[in-house]
């Protein structure tokens, strides 16, 4: 037991005071927590910043109360802001070990599953839900999170956008716009041209061409985008937005030359169909050849279109379209030409397999929700 | 006479002062201080892979942070600190696994008791993690041994990717300390309650424990029959015994620990409040030292993951006017004598090692001086970058369980109908090599990516033992494992144009003594091609006939698209100027295998992976779709036919 079941359920706008209200607890460890002022506000301060974007400040503010004491609430706050931060595996490892430490505490757990299966380590995070179904049935945090983890696109609603363990970043706007009631979810887009452009299918967006559109990543980083129409692109079946200003790529480049051979491991980066922040999904599998005498190749696994598609070193290759029949494809977005190239495959050594969780927190901003609304 | 005398008395003399100054300088070093050398970390949790970055203390701001930890960083950290000094030990605090990444989790944490082997971890206490998984399963990782899940071997143990060999896991090298935790069956420790070292002849006694409330922290499943003593009462009952050994030096390794109290930077060598709780009330850890003998010379405390070094080398660090200022503040923890005793943490996760040089007294062999300072395991120091590079056996094995870690592993790529063994015919022709030519055409058959006709795979490059089912049932789901462990080179295929005179003479160099080539190499061959050779004819005259047919394998199953060809009759090739598109993979394009006329080969053009040639091949033997299989006539098998 320690003081995060109180901060769950005082919700996100009680949850620092709940950790003054643990002082009646009795439970050490939450006892001790809320006798410790310094700490409290450590923890304050750190969920401000979170909520503001300062991801980075808020990671060095939650450890500092992490060295205070060894309770949930600092973990879970640390797990967010690297989440917030963009540093999925961090996140990940830091959260295998509160889940495993604060069985108690249904939060960490919860959030371990959920990390997990959004990482395509769908299995584990069978196998972490249901220990953590053992320890706290009751818990709300644990049945959302399982009734979610159940569909095919988890959505994180309600209790599990609650503090502490809330399952999608925070929104960040980077400029003056953000996505107002009206808008809705058009599709999943690209991250291009170093952050300055999205790509998306053309059929995802509608006709009416003067509506307002806004683009948002893993991050829950928001910025206003516009319709920057290219003949080229349109005949490939794809369109353009332009951003009003630029998200940050991270480390997946935009691989040039030839595309990926057919039964190369690939990965696709997908959103939900939601208009809330959200974290994207990992979709993995082996790369298909191509369909017909096209450019348009087979993905081999299922993946939502406009997502990117990703090599085995989490270099941006592609974007996820469907075919006539619904069936997954994706088209290399490498210049066509370099398929010609004398050179082979590079060399790879070993099993070659990068584990999935590298490559997601590649695409956590290469991924994108495009969203819609009239003006 | 005299000068005789005088010489002798001089030799002597020399002889007598020699032998003074000899036992003068034995006795001195008998009796001159032994300096040895400690390196301890805790609750390493199965973190092989960094968890990021970490300040020397929180006034550093984060960007200047340096990444830290990770197995292969915490080896040649301490490689570089035992380098040192001959006389060390290395040990731990407990929680070296459990609630560990995935990394370690999924193999039950093996990977974590390996690398520590590669580590050279002497002694470590059990933390409250060890007991997670229950006092067998620990026992387990001690001695080795495979996971049994549902009384069968589990996939996922004995990968031992970090022991002696694939399909077996050593189990620790270094002894897990328990002597706090007591099996009720028996009445005896669960594992050894101590571990000794030796140094000179100076013994040095390291005893391990977790903290007495393990049971209120661990699944009442992981702790049952065990019952769990007071940490301080232990280690005082087992004072005299150690004594009655010769043992004065005696180090305390505790899953227990505390927190530096206001004012709070937490830099690693502070030991802000003497860890007392914020209220000013004792720790955990300050509680246990306050009752310990007198004989306890230094704490290597854990289970807090916090950092702290409280010792004649602690610092008081704080920020003034913006700049940080670090003033020395000698301190300890009380024991039960009133005495200071250096007590010491090295946060969580391999983010930190503690080096501890202990002086020890040969003569009364106790110790004399304790001098701790912990140490981030900063991944971005050359030298260590460059020790890695150098013996990359710790990262080889953090690689190679990230690769396992993928589902896609496991992930089903076909299915077969029947045994694909790698063992060859009379004529040469293997069930495995015959799909794999095939895999290769198909990689390579489209005309952007070559246009290939024919595909040749060496038979050395085709692995023990083929596309089997271990249990012996079929149609069997291939993994993408599977097909890795029969193609694990990483070859990539080239495709080149050979004419018909070339391409007799590659299919004469399969044979000893033809061209060079010193042993039979009987290439496999792609589907539309048939070929027969001759045993008992000359080297370089085998083939006699050829013939080849065009063949979709794109389509499922394959289907010829042309009329066949005869390329060879009788030994004779029918139209030497004739040219064909031939894939190999890279190694034979080079003359690998004896295969030079390959050389001769042109406009060649780069092409896949063989193992994603094989992965794209077999997707479309992949359920629903029907299993490959190779005694359909739509296969062309046989391919190759052996004549007396």
């Amino acid at each position: 037991m320690s003081v995060a079941p109180l901060l769950r359920r005082a919700g996100v706008a009680g949850w620092i005071a709940a950790a003054c209200v643990a002082a009646n607890a009795h439970d050490d460890e939450a006892a001790a927590a809320a006798r410790m002022p310094r700490r409290v506000a450590l923890l304050t301060r750190a969920q401000a910043e979170l909520e503001h974007g300062d991801a980075t400040q808020a990671l060095d503010d939650f450890e500092r109360a992490a060295m205070m004491l060894h309770v949930s609430d600092a973990e879970l706050g640390l797990i967010r802001a690297a989440m917030q931060d963009g540093q999925y595996r961090r996140a990940l490892a830091f959260c295998a070990h509160t889940a495993g430490e604060h069985t108690d505490d249904a939060d960490g757990g919860a959030l371990y599953a959920w990390l997990l299966r959004i990482g395509g380590q769908g299995g584990q995070s069978e196998r972490v839900l249901a220990e953590a179904r053992a320890h706290t049935p009751d818990a709300p945090v644990t049945i959302a999170t399982e009734a979610a983890l159940s569909t095919a696109s988890p959505v994180a609603a309600g209790v599990l956008l609650q503090a502490p363990h809330r399952m999608a970043p925070w929104v960040v706007a980077l400029d003056a716009s953000l996505p107002g009631p009206a808008a809705r979810f058009a599709s999943n887009a690209v991250l291009v041209d170093d952050g300055r452009a999205a790509l998306l299918p053309l059929s995802a967006l509608g006709p009416d061409a003067g509506a307002r559109l806004w683009v948002r990543n893993g991050l829950g980083q928001s910025v206003e985008a516009r319709r920057d129409d290219d003949a080229a692109l349109a005949a490939r079946g794809l369109a353009r937005l332009r951003l009003a200003s630029a998200l940050p790529v991270g480390v997946s480049r935009e691989a040039g030359g030839r595309p990926p051979f057919a039964g190369s491991p690939g990965y696709a980066v997908a959103f939900a169909a939601t208009r809330e922040p959200a974290w994207p999904m990992l979709a993995q599998g082996f790369l298909g050849g191509n369909v017909g005498a096209g450019e348009t190749r087979r993905l081999g696994f299922a993946a939502s279109p406009g997502a990117p598609v990703l090599d085995a070193r989490g270099d941006l290759v592609g974007i996820t379209l469907a075919d006539a029949d619904a069936r997954t494809t994706w088209l290399p977005l490498s210049d066509a030409t370099a398929a010609a190239s004398p050179a082979s495959a590079p060399a790879r050594h070993g099993l070659a397999l990068v584990a999935p969780d590298e490559i997601y927190e590649a695409g956590l901003r290469r991924a994108l929700q495009v969203l819609v609304a009239p003006r | 006479m005299k000068t005789s005398l005088l010489s002798l008395g001089r030799t002597l003399l020399a002889a007598a002062l020699a032998s003074a100054f000899a036992s003068a300088a034995l006795a001195q070093s008998a009796t001159a201080p032994i300096t040895i050398k400690i390196i301890g970390f805790n609750d390493f949790h199965g973190n092989l892979q960094s968890p990021g970055t970490f300040g020397q203390n929180t006034l550093v701001p984060s960007a200047q942070r340096p990444a830290v930890g990770g197995a292969e960083y915490i080896a040649a950290y301490v490689a570089r600190l035992k380098s040192q000094n001959p006389l060390n030990a290395v040990v731990g605090g407990g929680d070296f696994i459990g609630a560990s990444p995935l990394i370690s989790a999924l193999f039950f944490d093996e990977p974590a008791v390996e690398v520590m082997n590669h580590v050279g971890v002497d002694f470590t206490s059990v933390g409250n993690h060890e007991f997670d998984k229950g006092s067998a399963e620990l026992k387990r990782l001690q001695n080795g041994g495979c996971k049994l899940t549902n009384g069968q071997p589990d996939p996922n143990s004995c990968r031992g990717l970090g022991s002696r060999a694939p399909g077996t896991f050593d189990g620790a090298k270094f002894k897990w300390l328990s002597a706090n935790v007591v099996e009720n069956a028996t009445g005896h420790t669960l594992l050894a309650p101590y571990g000794i070292k030796s140094f000179n002849g100076v013994k040095v006694a390291f005893i391990g424990m977790t903290l007495k409330g393990t049971p209120g922290i661990v699944t009442p499943t992981g702790v049952a029959g065990l019952t769990f003593q007071d940490e301080a009462e232990t280690v005082n009952s087992l004072v005299p015994r150690l004594r009655a050994q010769g043992i004065e030096a005696i180090v305390v390794l505790v899953h227990q620990g505390g927190f530096q109290s206001s004012p709070n930077v937490g830099d690693i060598n502070g030991c802000d409040g003497n860890l007392k709780n914020a209220d000013g009330s004792a720790s955990d850890i300050e509680k246990i030292v306050n009752r310990l003998d007198d004989a306890v010379d230094l704490v290597i405390s854990a289970h807090t993951h916090a950092a702290y070094n409280c010792s004649a080398n602690t610092v008081d660090v704080k920020s003034v006017g913006g700049a940080t200022q670090s003033t020395p503040r000698a301190t300890g923890l009380r024991n039960k004598a009133g005495r200071l005793v250096p007590v010491t943490s090295a946060s969580a996760f391999g983010r930190i090692v503690t080096d501890i040089d202990v002086t020890l007294d040969p003569k009364t062999r106790n110790v004399i001086g304790v001098s701790p300072t912990n140490r981030l395991v900063d991944r971005t120091d050359p030298a260590i970058n460059q020790a890695i590079a150098t013996d990359s056996t710790v990262r080889n094995i953090v690689q190679g369980y990230n690769a396992l870690v993928s589902p896609l592993a496991g992930a089903v790529v076909g299915t077969i109908s029947k045994a694909l063994p790698s063992t060859a015919n009379a004529a040469g022709e293997m069930p495995a090599g015959s799909l794999i030519a095939d895999a290769q055409l198909l990689a390579t058959q489209p005309a952007g990516l070559g246009a290939a006709q024919i595909a040749f795979m060496n038979a050395g490059g085709v692995r023990s033992p083929g596309f089997l089912s271990a249990a012996g049932t079929y149609p069997y789901a291939l993994t993408y494992g599977d097909a890795f462990t029969v193609q694990p080179f990483g070859n990539s295929l080239v495709t080149l144009t050979l004419t018909a005179t070339q391409l007799k003479a590659l299919l004469e160099q399969q044979f000893r003594g033809c061209s060079g080539q010193t042993a039979n190499r009987v290439m496999q061959a792609s589907n539309g091609l048939k070929y027969s050779w001759s045993a008992s004819a000359p080297a370089c005259s085998k083939i006699v006939d050829v013939t080849f047919t065009p063949t979709d394998v794109t389509a499922t199953p394959p289907a010829a698209t042309g009329a066949p060809e005869i390329v060879v009759s009788n030994g004779v090739v029918q139209n030497p100027g004739h040219t064909f598109r031939v894939t190999v993979n890279n190694f034979m394009a080079t003359g690998g295998d004896g295969f030079t006329t390959l050389l001769g080969g042109v406009n060649s053009l780069g092409g896949a992976q063989d193992i994603d040639a094989l992965v794209a091949y077999l997707a479309s033997y992949k359920s629903p779709a029907p299993a490959y299989d190779p005694t359909l006539p739509a296969m062309g098998i046989p391919r190759v036919t052996q004549l007396p």
